[in-house]
């Protein structure tokens, strides 16, 4: 079995500020997640299960829309969304058609490596589920 | 372990001795194969029972850390199956057009995965390519299913290749 977890890990450890890195599946379960419930820094810890399930569900949800319309006024598909806020944010990305890629980050991480690092991610998790 | 998978001849859950030294089916799987590929779902993070049966729920083999579980697993398969293949029916009735019911209309239980969740835990039953067998899956809990899922799905080819070369044994960890 492919193990999702050591991307995962890497992807967490290298963005400073990273609360949790994840991989959702497009039918709104999410697959796996990095560190797990509980773990990680006290300053920056990881959200809950069920949070995070909700999580997975509602990017689902934006990454489903965002494919049509939108999408298709561009004329390619959206493959990234990002949600910001005053104390962090997320940014989701497409591995493949079914999965994605999603970090939560605090307000200290920069989001051009977070861009970056997901996206190197993305490109690791396509090597390895194929 | 009660009615419904038929654990006659490939090893009831409750045997819980490996199959090795039963007559050999003209085209028996190496059991070692079997116990090989229903290791390495069990290896699975959350996965708890792991069991191949036919579409009919016949008992193929079935493997796991704990046999209290197993046996509550395989006794409900034949039940879960039957329930999948009627509401299959009634979707493919229901999606067909008017008219169009038989050959073109999707056949008669032609689920590809049921998802059964309990107070235990979820049981996965997924259909394997050529529908004649079903991989079953016990997982902890419903945050596995996500990993569970895309674990099986790339390994469906995999399994049905297992699957469909005649299995025997009852394979309890």
């Amino acid at each position: 079995m492919v193990n999702l977890e050591d991307i995962l890990a890497r992807l967490s450890r290298s963005l400073v500020g990273c609360r949790v890195a994840a991989v959702g599946s497009m039918d709104g379960l999410l697959v796996e997640r990095h560190p797990a419930v509980g773990e990680g820094p006290a300053a920056q810890q990881a959200p809950g299960a069920a949070e995070l399930d909700h999580v997975a569900a509602d990017i689902t949800s934006g990454l489903s829309l965002l494919a049509g319309e939108v999408s298709a006024q561009l004329g390619s598909r959206i493959d990234e969304l990002i949600a910001l806020g005053e104390n962090g944010g997320y940014l989701a990305r497409r591995v493949d058609d079914d999965l994605f890629c999603f970090v939560m980050v605090n307000a200290t991480a920069d989001l051009g490596s977070v861009r970056r690092e997901v996206e190197a991610a993305c490109r690791a998790l396509r090597g390895a589920l194929a | 372990m009660s009615g419904g998978a038929n654990p006659n001849g490939a090893g009831a859950a409750g045997g819980g001795q490996p199959h090795g030294s039963a007559p050999a089916a003209p085209s028996a799987v190496n059991p070692a194969e079997l116990q090989s590929v229903l290791s390495e779902v069990l290896s699975l993070r959350g996965a708890t029972a792991a069991a191949f049966v036919t579409v009919d729920g016949e008992l193929l083999a079935s493997r796991s850390h704990d046999r209290a579980l197993l046996e509550q697993t395989v006794s409900m398969i034949t039940s879960a199956l039957a329930a999948g293949t009627a509401l299959g029916e009634l979707f493919g009735a229901a999606a067909a057009p008017e008219g169009e019911l038989g050959e073109a209309a999707t056949p008669a239980g032609s689920f590809m995965q049921i998802t059964l969740v309990f107070g235990d835990g979820p049981v996965l039953l997924t259909l394997l390519p050529g529908g004649a067998h079903v991989m079953v899956l016990a997982l902890d809990s419903e945050g596995d299913l996500g990993r569970a899922r895309l674990a099986l799905k790339g390994r469906l080819g995999a399994l049905a290749g297992v699957a469909s070369r005649r299995e025997t044994g009852n394979l309890m960890g």
